[in-house]
């Protein structure tokens, strides 16, 4: 084993005078910056990373920046979110910030962990047929992560599709090139009365990366990165208002347990 | 209860059994004045406490600490202790350092993925031996449906030096009994004849961890630090570096193994 790095798509010719700083970097044979930076775009060079070479055709690129747009800003109310305020008004580093966010939205609740799961079922359902019972997937092997509680890409906590999932749906399904958002859009209606409660934005994210020809591991942390520019904007706000405008719940917390004073000596 | 009604209870209500801070008066945990009742325990009785609400003998806990010991390399090589060094060359502070090396460490090549899937494995292994299953015939359907037995084999050696320490430890402390931890080393036999494959300290010590009664997500917890001592000498010895002075990658270094030809963006389709 040699000391190299191996990569499958990217190379760096370096200066003549500094072996460590690169003078020309290619991306699957595409100069990034002497000639995609100055006739492509943002969407257009993270689709030609995330896709594993494929030069993304218009549609794509729309459905990308549209998918960009729908999770750029989960709200403050959102977990993850409200995760990175926790870090933003206790004044502590921008690293922190993020790791919040991304360690409570990586999880399997609304959360990056659920992506895979969904696109792989989304899948199976378009190409196999919906099935009449549909339940959490059983997990087959025992890992650090929890058993599914409920059926990824799917809300157990909401009653009926909201509003904003309906336009989401709406809107990113025009640039379906690939079908499953429409197939979704077309069969929510029909999941939830199967699943009991409606789609959910990583249930849309999932069918728009299937659209996208992005690969799972790829999705999971794209879905996770998609959603941090409402956490940077959130926790800056939190972070400008302060730990006395943010709530800290004096008195929500009922303990069950509790012994009371300490009876003993105190020294 | 369905959609909202299944939260609907949360709002603005936390109950808890393990603890609250009064401040300026007390604080409890699990039910325990946390100054004045649990203030004089050892750390490591005290961490275990909290994560299993149960109080360990002194040999137990020693065992515990020895785990912890055992799996502190101070070495920059392997990758979760690498995070730490490079975070260090490249002055992050020390807790982004050691809380990226850590969460690392639920690895699935070493740490704790392993470690929890030795837990189950033995979990599995002792409920089929209660039902009447060949040991010899266990080992080989999992290994034959999920073509590995955790805590068997490591990615850069054969051995694992870990294992006659462990062992002469748990003898030195009179621990050296236990449903799981004698069948670990039957297991090893079959593991070794039929694979060639060496036990390593995740299945010992999730022999020993089984028999000590810990659940999976109880044993992940449990191991979350153990890497911890040892990287908190490689940042501090990246830090004393001079800045980039971990590994820095020269552009021969990287290897482009794509066949992919020099193109122009505008003209491709």
């Amino acid at each position: 084993m040699d000391n190299n790095i191996y990569s499958t798509f990217w190379q760096e010719n370096a200066q003549k005078e500094n072996p460590f700083i690169a003078e020309e970097c290619f991306c699957y044979g595409y100069n990034v910056y002497d000639d995609v930076l100055p006739n492509g775009s943002s969407a257009e060079f993270i689709l030609l990373l995330f896709s594993q070479g494929q030069k993304p055709s218009v549609m794509a690129s729309a459905l990308f920046d549209k998918l960009t747009l729908f999770l750029a800003n989960p709200g403050p109310r959102d977990p993850s979110v409200h995760a990175a305020m926790c870090s933003a008004v206790s004044k502590t580093t921008a690293t922190a910030v993020l790791t919040s966010a991304l360690a409570v939205g990586g999880g399997l609740l609304g959360g990056g962990h659920e992506v895979p799961y969904a696109m792989k079922q989304i899948s199976e359902w378009r190409n196999k047929g919906i099935p009449t019972t549909i339940e959490a997937p059983e997990q087959d092997c025992v890992d650090v992560w929890l058993p599914f509680e409920h059926v990824p890409g799917f809300a157990p906590n909401e009653d009926r599709l909201s509003r904003p999932l309906a336009q989401g749906l709406s809107v990113l399904s025009k640039c379906s090139e690939r079908g499953y958002l429409q197939w979704l859009s077309e069969h929510q209606a029909e999941l939830q009365k199967i699943i009991g409660y409606p789609v959910a934005t990583s249930g849309l994210a999932a069918a728009a990366f299937l659209d996208l020809g992005i690969e799972a591991y790829i999705a999971e942390q794209c879905y996770m990165m998609m959603r941090l520019p409402g956490v940077i904007a959130h926790a800056h706000d939190q972070h400008q208002l302060g730990f006395q405008k943010f709530p800290f719940f004096h008195d929500s917390l009922e303990l069950e347990d509790d012994p009371g004073a300490f009876k003993g000596e105190v020294a | 209860m369905k959609g909202h009604e299944r939260i609907s209870e949360f709002e603005n209500c936390i109950k808890t059994k393990m603890g609250a801070a009064f401040g300026g008066d007390r604080v409890v945990f699990r039910g325990h004045d946390l100054h004045h009742e649990l203030a004089d325990m050892d750390w490591m009785e005290f961490y275990v406490f909290g994560i299993t609400g149960k109080r360990f003998p002194k040999p137990v806990i020693e065992l515990l600490n020895f785990f912890w010991v055992c799996t502190s390399y101070p070495d920059p090589r392997i990758w979760n202790n690498r995070i730490v060094s490079l975070a260090g060359a490249n002055r992050s502070t020390g807790t982004q350092a050691l809380s990226a090396g850590l969460m690392t460490s639920e690895a699935g090549i070493y740490g704790h993925r392993q470690s929890v899937k030795a837990v189950d494995f033995y979990q599995r292994l002792t409920t089929a031996i209660d039902k009447g299953e060949e040991l010899e015939c266990f080992v080989a359907e999992d290994m034959k449906t999920r073509r590995m037995i955790p805590g068997y084999g490591r990615p850069m050696a054969k051995l694992d030096e870990r294992v006659p320490a462990a062992v002469k430890k748990i003898k030195s402390l009179g621990l050296d009994h236990g449903r799981c931890y004698e069948l670990c080393f039957e297991v090893a036999g079959i593991v070794q004849r039929k694979w060639r494959m060496n036990m390593n300290i995740a299945s010992l010590g999730a022999a020993k961890i089984t028999d000590l009664g810990f659940t999976t997500s109880q044993y992940l917890l449990f191991m979350y630090p153990c890497f911890l001592a040892s990287m908190t000498m490689l940042y501090q010895e990246a830090i004393e570096k001079p800045e980039g002075g971990v590994l820095p990658v020269r552009c021969n270094s990287l290897v482009n193994t794509g066949e992919h030809v020099v193109r122009p963006w505008l003209d491709a389709t």
